[in-house]
């Protein structure tokens, strides 16, 4: 439940925060998130990754179909990657695997002070 | 335990991060790049939509300004006064080509390296080199003295930096975000480095190093019969012969010759400041113009037609725009960079420009007193240099790197160190440096009315010379030479000039009215397409060879035999692919190959060239083997005297070429100097055509369809990274090539062509390769390309009023003053 709940914070509090902030709001967002809400190594991993995976995959894919890939087709080529679908996946999977480390960092981080509390 | 797992994860986190945050090598920084939010996501556009209007409000404005993009995404600007017309269309331009102007005006200025590094070191010394910016410098003054074209620069600016000033990095142009750098603001003076540019490509080199090179190797009897001052095979000057020079003439200066080509001066050594390997003059880069008297026509008025030819690029490098303020309504294209229009029609009048292959870039060699520099000696006393320092920021730099060039009072000092390690130094007066006000020129041009308002306009002009063509719904026409010429000696030029001499500056110019031009000659109409300027009659010098006559050739037949012509049939002479080089020579190439029949190979494809019908149109394999072969030719009759020689040397021309193979079939050129044998015209005609079907087949496999034209040719319209593949136009199926009046070559070609139908209401046709956009992402980057590959033009909505009505007029852009 910690988990599902973190995972939806991430997702809000990153959705707002990047169409103000510079990109690495994804990993600020899921570090903070997880030493204000603990929740355990794994937990902290795949609750960032999976929100902002997410958000990165569907914004992506949805500016990709919008545009008829005007510009994506374009960048696919100069990466020489075979289509733009896996470049909307690696999108998503970078964005993702960025906030997953960071959260976890921040579990952690607060990991080690919680020590006395938690046991 | 604990411990170690919260330093793994925190060293995994911040490698991951530092990872997404920096540069790898040319990949950019892939956090920030491949961000949905802020990244290249969201470099796309939607196009224009009927009747949705944005509104922008600026405190720089006095007053409203109303812009209608119509279905290509020109925009119409309506203002009401210069300021705010100027404004728009620096706002507007930036909105579609931001990046563009960025670019080349760094390019221009020397400040690559500030964003790109040390990889483009190299290309900002030359332009500091050159003097780009004294030029600039010394263009502005002159610009902000005037209160309007300061009106205008300043309007720009503004107009610039309020579009500059209302981005987020999301909205930054892809480039940009893919080579790692955000938008400075604009400064007025950047308008004056597009004209530089400009300049330096139409009008930035000269071969009289080279030229006294071979004097010195072969003499003078024999220059002055291989680089003869007038074409001797073929000619159809610009100023039709006849043509009466009704003017005071000026006493012609006398060259006092006292530099001798073959000494050595004897020179200390000194700091060295290459002489920048200039490249060559490329066929392609010159233009057609012509306009039809209303006799010719069918609609009872004149007819204009003009097609630049430049290295065509992407983004596009014209900007078509209507402007409309009191006193002025105009349509044509523009620069991006440079306000007003420099190629277009009002009401009342159109104009268009070829470029004047003028003798305005000149060397002087240069005596120093010592390896100071300080001092040079010049009309027999020691003078003192100028030392121009320039700075040069490099990308992840402390400190500037610095410059220092030496000037006399021609301009810059260049060396050359010879194969026993002498240097030559050689100082350069060039027009793109003198001070004046081409902006003017245009400017007036945009408001002109008649012939007397466009004599008017064009006596403003410095550089680079371009042919200025005119038509006007008083049924007058008009062509002028025109540019600021300097009133030089005959030949003051064609070779190295003596920098002690003052005999040898340039002393004086020649007066804009005795400047070649004509109005409604008997025959019709007037063109021009960089040839000749004039027959050698005309009495001042301007310079002793010009573009190739071909194309002129062409146009002159073709309008002198038309007669109830549309924009249409100009149209089509536009995108005419005869060859008359082939009629020139392939006769008599055929000729030696019917007596010489080779291998099965050569008779086939002797046998495509026989049957050619020497139009250079996509599908023809006739043109493919011809234009490899006229190349491959010129090479194997002169590399052996002028080509890789210790000293660079060049060849001479292709009318020289042609006579010696029509007239002086026994000529000693013929024989390779490399080989013990003595090879004749016949052999050095077979070993090419050997040669040359031997590069096409290595190339694209045995004579086949894939031997057509437009393969062959590949012309492939490039982004101006120069790097970036998927943003170019891909390959192109086009015919023309470099002496047809469809001048398209693989790299440059026809970068704005249109027709104007003068009379009551103008008429006007354009197309250019590419789009209004710059953005690759956006549906007006290549929307224009099909047609201008199929030789079709779009009619150009001219609206007389803001509030007129037009199937075509789309999205509307308001900026009210705040």
């Amino acid at each position: 439940m910690q988990g599902f709940l973190n995972f939806l914070l991430v997702l809000i509090l990153a959705g707002v925060s990047q169409l103000l902030a510079p990109w690495w709001v994804i990993a600020l967002v899921p570090f903070l998130v997880h030493i204000w809400r603990p929740s355990g190594y794994l937990a902290a991993f795949l609750s960032s990754f999976l929100a902002v995976a997410l958000l990165w995959l569907l914004y992506s894919g949805y500016q990709h179909i919008e545009s008829g890939g005007a510009i994506s087709e374009r960048i696919t080529q100069v990466f020489r990657l075979p289509n733009a679908t896996l470049l909307v996946v690696l999108t998503g999977l970078i964005g993702g695997l960025m906030a997953g480390l960071a959260g976890m960092a921040g579990y952690s981080i607060k990991n080690l002070f919680q020590r006395e509390r938690i046991v | 335990m604990k411990f170690v797992k919260a330093i793994v994860s925190l060293l995994l986190a911040v490698s991951f991060f530092y990872v997404l945050s920096v540069r790898w090598g040319p990949a950019p920084a892939l956090g920030g790049f491949l961000s949905p939010f802020t990244g290249f996501w969201q470099n796309w556009e939607r196009a224009y939509e009927k009747d949705t209007e944005i509104s922008i409000s600026s405190d720089s404005l006095r007053d409203v300004v109303t812009v209608r993009y119509d279905d290509m995404g020109v925009p119409h600007i309506f203002a009401q006064n210069d300021f705010d017309l100027f404004f728009a269309q620096g706002f507007v331009t930036a909105k579609d080509r931001l990046w563009q102007m960025d670019l080349q005006t760094r390019a221009a200025s020397g400040r690559l390296s500030e964003v790109l590094g040390p990889a483009t070191l190299a290309m900002d010394e030359k332009n500091r080199r050159m003097g780009m910016n004294f030029g600039a410098e010394s263009n502005f003054k002159v610009a902000m003295s005037d209160k309007r074209s300061r009106e205008a620069l300043l309007g720009y600016t503004a107009g610039v930096n309020a579009y500059i000033d209302q981005l987020k990095p999301k909205d930054y142009p892809v480039e940009y975000k893919l080579l790692g750098y955000a938008p400075d603001h604009w400064k007025p003076i950047y308008t004056m480095y597009m004209l530089e540019q400009m300049t330096l490509t139409l009008a930035g080199r000269s071969d009289d190093v080279k030229m006294s090179h071979i004097l010195k190797e072969y003499g003078q009897e024999v220059l002055d019969n291989l680089f003869p001052d007038y074409p001797l095979l073929q000619e159809s000057p610009i100023i039709p012969a006849g043509t009466a020079w009704d003017f005071k003439r000026l006493p012609i200066p006398v060259g006092t010759p006292s530099l001798h080509h073959s000494d050595t001066l004897v020179q200390r050594s000194g700091k060295l400041h290459p002489l920048e390997p200039v490249a060559p003059k490329v066929e392609g880069v010159g233009s057609n113009n012509w306009a039809i008297s209303a006799e010719k026509s069918l609609t009872g008025y004149p007819i204009l037609a003009n097609d630049p030819h430049l290295e065509l690029t992407l983004p596009s490098i014209w900007y078509q725009v209507q402007l409309h303020a009191p006193g002025l309504n105009v349509y044509g294209v523009s620069l991006p960079g440079i306000p007003s229009v420099i190629i277009g029609f009002n009401k009342d009048i159109a104009w268009g420009v070829t470029n004047v292959d003028a003798d305005v870039f000149d060397y002087y060699k240069i005596r120093f007193r010592d390896e100071t520099q300080s001092e040079y000696w010049h009309d027999n006393q020691w003078k003192r240099t100028q030392f121009r320092e320039e700075q040069i920021q490099v990308k992840d730099e402390a400190e500037p790197r610095v410059l220092k060039v030496v000037y006399t009072h021609h301009g810059p000092v260049f060396s050359e160190t010879d194969s026993l390690g002498t240097p030559t130094y050689y100082s350069t007066r060039w027009i793109g440096r003198e001070a004046g006000n081409s902006f003017q020129t245009f400017y007036q041009l945009n408001k002109a009315k008649n012939f007397e308002d466009y004599r008017q306009a064009l006596s403003h002009y410095v550089g680079p010379a371009q042919n200025f063509i005119f038509a006007d719904n008083k049924k007058d026409i008009a062509i002028t030479v025109n540019g600021k010429f300097p009133l030089k000696y005959k030949n003051q030029g064609k070779f190295v000039l003596d920098g002690t001499n003052p005999t040898d500056d340039w002393n004086d110019w020649i007066p804009f009215e005795q400047n070649p031009y004509v109005k409604n000659p008997p025959r019709g109409y007037v063109s021009s397409a960089n040839q000749s300027s004039t027959d050698p009659s005309y009495p001042y010098y301007i310079n002793w060879e010009f573009a190739p006559a071909e194309r002129g050739i062409r146009i002159n037949e073709r309008l002198d035999a038309m007669k109830q012509a549309t924009g249409d049939s100009l149209r089509l002479l536009q995108t005419d692919n005869f060859s008359v080089l082939a009629r020139s020579i392939l006769p008599r190439l055929l000729d030696i190959l019917k007596n010489n029949p080779g291998a099965p190979s050569e008779k086939a494809a002797a046998n495509a060239l026989e049957a050619w019908d020497l139009v250079n149109s996509p599908a023809s394999i006739g043109a493919a083997i011809f234009e490899t072969w006229i190349v491959q030719l010129r090479e194997s009759i002169w590399e052996d005297e002028f080509g890789g020689q210790k000293l660079p040397m060049r060849y001479p021309s292709r009318d020289r070429t042609l006579y010696l193979l029509l007239n002086e079939p026994d000529a000693s050129w013929f024989d390779d100097r490399r080989t013990p044998q003595k090879e004749t015209m016949n052999d050095i005609v077979l070993n090419s055509f050997r040669a040359s079907l031997e590069t096409l087949t290595h190339a694209h496999g045995p004579l086949s369809p894939e031997w057509a034209w437009s393969k062959v040719k590949a012309t492939n319209i490039k982004h101006l990274s120069k790097q970036l593949g998927p943003f170019d136009s891909g390959v192109l199926s086009t015919g023309g090539g470099s002496s047809i009046v469809n001048a398209i070559t693989t790299t440059h070609g026809p970068s704005w062509r249109m027709v104007v139908e003068l009379g009551p209401k103008p008429r006007g046709y354009g197309i250019y390769p590419g789009g209004q956009s710059g953005n690759p992402g956006s549906p007006y980057y290549l929307n224009m390309l099909d047609k201008w590959v199929k030789g079709e033009l779009n009619e150009l909505l001219f609206l007389e009023t803001a509030e007129q009505q037009s199937d075509r007029l789309a999205s509307k852009l308001i900026f009210n003053k705040k």
